[in-house]
């Protein structure tokens, strides 16, 4: 080891706060990036590994028509057309009451034709103990893994109360499945049932779901598809996973940019801690320099210690990040079972990528914010290390240029989002400069600050009040970079709350213009957005015969698979009185109505934005007689689905799809009559086992929003840790920043300030810094939602919000950017008012 | 008499076993005659008493028995005149007698499963294949009229209205990747009750025993297609029907099965019950059918079986591969030589089921003859 890493080595020893909170500030920023990638990660892999536990070696499925495919579509193929590898399916989730939220998906196959798909079925993978014989001939048996029934604290033979689309069934565990290493997570809360149970279950008539198959070429392909009825379809496997993943993509690629603004903060940090350790020994440079150091040398010297500080940080990063994804995991997997599909995260995953991603980001970019601060060092002059005000005054002379180039820069940040694109992260690119402009305006804001400040202080504080903002000023090179970070931090606080209360507004108001009966009545449904069980028909009936009811709605949802999407098809049986809860984007709604009642379809304002339609266009659906054109009437404002909804009359619907049932009925109570009263009629109707959520106008707004915070609290939670970042950030140059003072406040105390006046004075300056990155972080937060409300949301989801700026969110803002810089300056002024004036004074 | 075997084993994997399957065929046939002579529900039907043969009844399936099998094997020459063997067997298990109502179409007690192989004599090569089914949702089943059974398209159809010796045209098909067969049966020598009027006696022990029926020569023709070939055959097909609930006792390993068809039209059908010590069991018996269509039935006394050859399979079986097989007191001398050596049934329980080719003298003259022979145990 030379003698100059030992000198820098030393220097890292002795600054160990400093040093600390750098690799503190990297772990951070690592950290927060690393675990969103592992929550996201985590979820997909998850997801696919259930989604592959069902699909198995299939290459293809046939998917049928809204009802499932008939029995004898899968008899006929394989007798008649002698198709060899393809097995019978029926899949559907269940729900277990005893056991708290857990949900189990529930696969029903037929053993006899598995062996080419799903191996753990093979017949040496199932445990016999429980009884292959049951299996097959006791209904309503299943087997499962053995972690499974641990989790359930249950045995073979032991019987299971569960829900089914919103009846009680009860399941007899018939045996056991042999888990190895390779399939654990695909048997993870999975039931395999025979496809007669499977049948029964989910009374499903004398249909199934789908049908895998492995099919070897295009040929083998065409002919099947030659030979399939209309309304049945032929499509590789991995659709259902890249649509999956296709919904999931706004909302990863949104949570994914939050952690890089995250990020962003960090390396602000870095280069702030890299600058000022470069700042501190300007004057042990310049010895070195003259001794005879290379400036190379000196360079070397600053990229190794910003690389020790990277490799520590990114390794606390990752340790901090596993923690942070568990917890990240568990807001994730609600989230995505409110919206998009059932899923169970119970490890985590992480992959090559990630890790990658996570060393590149502490160690790279911590390299890359050092090359700024190594070069300004490389260039100190032996002479001129010993003028201690040479890079204030240098940064200060800067001052107009930065500015200059800073709404440059900016001005290039609003032309790329400016253009009309929908790429997400073109959006997000052009953040970036916004962002780095308006952070080289900062000291030119400081300035004026403290111009404004200066005589206030003086006044309120007398000559310690001029000391701490004038000392702002004289240590501007450290300080602007302090306040910017924190103004940052800030801002992102401000510019994501704004967005989502802004969201959360709009959302409101259009769920009391569109909830407009007393009554909901649906089946219990396992994901908040979609309703997937269905109502029978005669409850309709039922519910028109009570006296109390005026009017009534009532739709059927569908999901269908068609070219490797899924459209979610709502048809509407609306009551005129309904038509008001719909406000148009595209169309005059009386005409809208007229040709919605004729057959057209209405489109969820993020349905046409993300299929690229407006009024006018043809629209293919599958239906049960095979792809059929349909006119797009209108284009609605809708904030149910980020995938959209395409909306039809229900008595339209009903020629083109066989689909029976109703997924929801809303209910209008005659004026006068309590709703509780209707509500309890309802609840009391015979049903036939099936289960009934009848929720009053109320609940479901309440539940409503419940579900919208629960789907922002991730964001929330990112919020918080980009600000704990930026708190370590400003603690860490305050601490710098006092430390290198020491001399300066040595003197002072020397000639007579009190410890209780040197620790006013940092106080007083910590307050001014605070009140600084506040005043910039309100202008900034505002750019930043607006940019998040207007580009963002509207080029990830297609939705239109109305932007409103709550005064309480900016209030908050400046409070909590005066709070974290003064609670920052606490032990950094504690600090060196105890010091004694005689240390603070000896040269090192 | 067939596959007794593969039956215990379906009756393993329905009942449940939780040790591993052994691979050998021994492994397997000492547990699973286990499970064959153990009637778990205690409430099928068992062969036990002689019966009365009603046609075309008994041609369908008996739901009352345990299992129950339609097997094919013939031996066919084609016009260029190359040498052909084949196998065709479903057989049924029932999984429980009682079939509960149920709601869905795929729901079954029933479980079908059939053996498919095509020995090319000429070429020197066996083809095989295997298949499980449910009889719910009407992929695989019995049937009496019109006679069918079938598992997916693999199937035994009738034909025609009228039937000879009871038994109505049939056409068999079954096909694997490498080869097909599509034949027209006709009978033409009556069915012959084997055992003792058709009750079949396996092993000690009441109800451990088979009612057993055969057509013994049954006119054969159609096509067989091997890879991309197609071939003309004629010749002739033996057909065995058999049911049961349970058949063997705890001390007997397997068996050796003969079916030979000798050219002046004498059938003689001979199995040899193996104890697990590897004698012969005094449960061993056959049938000579004589030109007339006459069964007698001999007993293991009047039988001397000897081996001559033996071949070893890859993993290591060792199956007897040549027999010389006299019958004094009709003055019968055969030697029986497999058409190819390796005709191993490599399925879900591996045996060996092949073509045979006869030599020999009977009362003095030279005959000639074809047939097929099954080594389960081993």
């Amino acid at each position: 080891m030379n003698s100059l890493t030992r000198s820098s080595l030393r220097y890292l020893f002795r600054h160990p706060w400093q040093f600390g909170l750098s690799v503190l500030g990297i772990a951070m920023g690592v950290a927060i990036v690393v675990s969103i990638d592992i929550a996201n990660y985590s979820s997909a892999t998850a997801f696919n590994l259930s989604m592959n536990a069902v699909a198995g070696k299939s290459t293809h499925q046939i998917t049928g028509t809204s009802e499932g495919i008939p029995d004898s579509l899968y008899t006929k193929l394989r007798i008649e057309k002698g198709i060899r590898n393809m097995a019978p399916v029926i899949e559907s989730y269940v729900s277990i009451p005893d056991s708290g939220k857990v949900v189990f998906k529930l696969l029903g196959v037929d053993i006899f034709a598995e062996k080419p798909f799903r191996d753990y079925l093979s017949q040496t993978g199932i445990s016999l103990e429980g009884g292959l014989k049951d299996f097959l001939t006791r209904p309503n048996s299943v087997l499962l893994s053995k972690e499974s029934i641990e989790k359930l604290k249950k045995q073979t033979g032991d019987t299971l109360s569960v829900l089914i689309n919103g009846k009680m069934k009860t399941l007899y565990l018939a045996g056991l499945i042999d888990e190895t290493s390779d399939n654990k997570s695909a048997l993870e809360n999975l039931f395999i049932t025979d496809i007669a149970s499977a049948q029964e279950l989910t009374e499903k008539g004398n249909k199934i779901d789908y049908i895998d198959l492995i099919l070897n070429n295009e040929s083998e392909e065409q002919t099947l598809k030659n030979f399939l009825p209309e309304g049945f379809l032929l499509q590789k496997s991995g659709s259902k996973s890249e649509t999956a993943e296709q919904m999931m993509d706004a909302f990863n690629i949104n949570l994914t940019s939050l952690s890089l603004l995250a990020l962003i903060v960090g390396l602000f940090l870095i280069y702030n801690t890299m600058t000022f350790s470069v700042v501190q020994r300007k004057v042990l440079i310049g010895t070195l320099r003259s001794i005879g150091v290379t400036s190379n040398e000196i360079t070397r010297m600053i990229i190794l210690e910003a690389l020790i500080m990277g490799i520590i940080g990114t390794i606390a990063g990752f340790v901090f990040a596993y923690f942070i994804s568990k917890i990240l995991i568990v807001f994730l997997s609600q989230t995505i079972n409110d919206l998009y599909f059932v899923v169970s995260v119970r490890e985590i995953y992480i992959s090559p990528a990630i890790i990658l991603k996570g060393i590149g980001l502490g160690v790279f970019a911590t390299l890359i914010s050092a090359v700024y601060p190594a070069r300004e060092a490389s260039k100190v002059h032996p002479r001129s290390a010993m003028i201690r005000s040479e890079q204030e005054s240098s940064v200060l002379r800067k001052v107009p240029r930065m500015t200059i180039i800073g709404i440059a820069i900016m001005l290039f940040g609003a032309v790329i989002l400016y253009l009309p694109s929908k790429n997400i992260w073109l959006s997000y690119l052009g953040i970036l400069p916004v962002i780095i402009g308006f952070a080289l305006t900062t000291p030119l804001i400081i300035i004026i600050v403290e111009k404004i400040f200066s005589p206030v202080y003086k006044k309120l504080f007398g000559i310690t009040g001029k000391m701490a903002s004038r000392s702002i000023l004289q240590n501007i090179s450290r300080t602007y970079i302090a306040i910017a970070a924190l103004a940052l931090a800030v801002a992102a606080t401000v510019g994501v709350g704004i967005m989502i209360s802004s969201f959360r507004s709009t959302v409101i108001n259009w769920l009391e213009a569109r909830l407009n009966a007393d009554i909901f009545v649906s089946a219990p449904s396992l994901i908040s957005r979609r309703n997937d069980a269905v109502l029978p028909e005669e409850l309709l009936n039922k519910i028109k015969e009570i006296d109390e009811v005026e009017d009534y709605n009532y739709y059927r949802e569908l999901m269908l698979q068609q070219e490797g999407k899924e459209y979610h098809l709502i048809a509407s049986g609306l009551s005129k009185r309904s038509y008001s809860g719909f406000e148009f984007k595209e169309g005059e709604p009386d005409e809208v109505w007229k040709k919605f009642e004729a057959g057209d379809v209405i489109l969820s304002e993020p349905f046409a934005f993300r299929n690229d339609l407006s009024v006018g266009s043809v629209l293919k659906l599958k239906t049960d007689n095979g792809m059929r054109d349909f006119n797009v009437a209108g284009i609605y404002y809708d904030y149910a689905s980020d995938q959209g909804l395409v909306t039809i009359k229900y008595d339209q619907f009903r020629k083109h799809w066989n689909a029976k049932g109703y997924s929801g009925i809303a209910v209008f109570v005659k004026d006068g009559i309590p709703v509780s009263s209707v509500k309890d009629k309802i609840q009391a109707l015979e049903t036939n086992g099936q289960q009934l959520l009848v929720r009053t106008y109320k609940y479901i707004l309440e539940s409503s929003i419940e579900v919208f915070d629960r789907t922002f609290l991730i964001a929330k939670a990112l919020q918080l840790l980009s600000v704990i970042v930026a708190f370590i950030g400003i603690l860490s140059s305050l601490m710098s920043l006092q430390l290198e003072r020491r001399r300066e406040l040595g003197i002072l105390r020397a000639n007579g300030l009190l410890p209780s006046q040197l620790f006013k004075i940092v106080n007083l300056q910590t307050f001014l810094m605070g009140l600084t990155a506040g005043i910039l972080a309100l202008p900034l937060g505002c750019i930043l939602a607006t940019i998040l409300v207007y580009i963002i949301n509207k080029r990830s989801f297609g939705w239109t919000m109305q932007f409103e700026i709550m005064p309480s969110i900016l209030i908050e803002a400046m409070i909590l950017s005066i709070v974290a810089a003064l609670l920052a300056g606490i032990y950094p002024g504690y600090k060196m008012s105890k010091t004694s004036p005689a240390n603070a004074l000896r040269e090192e | 008499m067939k596959n007794l075997l593969i039956i215990i084993y379906l009756i393993l994997f329905i009942h449940g076993c939780d040790e591993q399957t052994e691979k050998t065929e021994s492994g397997n046939s000492l547990q699973l005659s286990k499970a064959m002579s153990d009637d778990v529900d205690g409430n099928f039907d068992k062969a036990i008493e002689k019966r009365k043969f009603i046609f075309p009844e008994d041609h369908g399936p008996h739901p009352g028995f345990r299992t129950e099998w339609w097997y094919f094997t013939g031996n066919l020459t084609s016009e260029d005149n190359k040498q052909f063997g084949y196998q065709f067997t479903i057989f049924r298990t029932a999984l429980n007698k009682d079939s509960n109502e149920r709601k869905s179409e795929w729901s079954s007690n029933q479980i079908y499963m059939a053996h498919f192989a095509v020995t090319d004599i000429s070429g020197n090569e066996f083809y095989y294949d295997e298949r499980f089914s449910r009889n719910g949702n009407e992929l695989a089943g019995a049937q009496i009229d019109p006679f069918k059974v079938w598992l997916e398209d693999w199937q035994i159809n009738q034909i025609s209205e009228n039937a000879v010796f009871e038994l109505p045209k049939l056409n068999i098909k079954a096909g694997s990747d490498k080869a097909e067969i599509d034949f027209d049966l006709e009978a033409i020598k009556p069915y012959i009750l084997q055992g003792d009027s058709g009750l079949s006696q396996k092993g000690k022990g009441e109800g451990n025993a088979s009612y057993y029926y055969s057509y013994t020569k049954l006119k054969t023709s159609g096509k067989i297609k091997i890879g991309e070939e197609e071939y003309t055959v004629n010749g002739f097909s033996w057909m065995d029907r058999e049911w049961s609930t349970s058949a063997l006792s705890d001390d007997q390993k397997g068996w050796d099965w003969f079916a030979l068809q000798l050219d002046d039209s004498t059938e003689i059908m001979y199995y040899q019950m193996r104890k697990n010590d590897g004698s012969a069991d005094e449960y061993s018996k056959g049938t000579i059918i004589n030109s007339k269509g006459n069964p007698e039935t001999v007993k293991k006394e009047d039988v001397i079986c000897e081996v001559t050859d033996h071949w070893e399979s890859p993993d290591g079986v060792k199956y007897p591969s040549g027999w010389n097989i006299k019958i004094p007191s009709k003055n019968i001398d055969l030697k029986i030589t497999p058409a190819v050596k390796d005709q191993r049934m490599n399925v879900s329980v591996k045996y060996w089921e092949g073509a045979v080719k006869i030599e020999g003298k009977k009362n003095g003259s030279v005959v000639k003859g074809r047939g097929y022979v099954e080594l389960t145990g081993y």
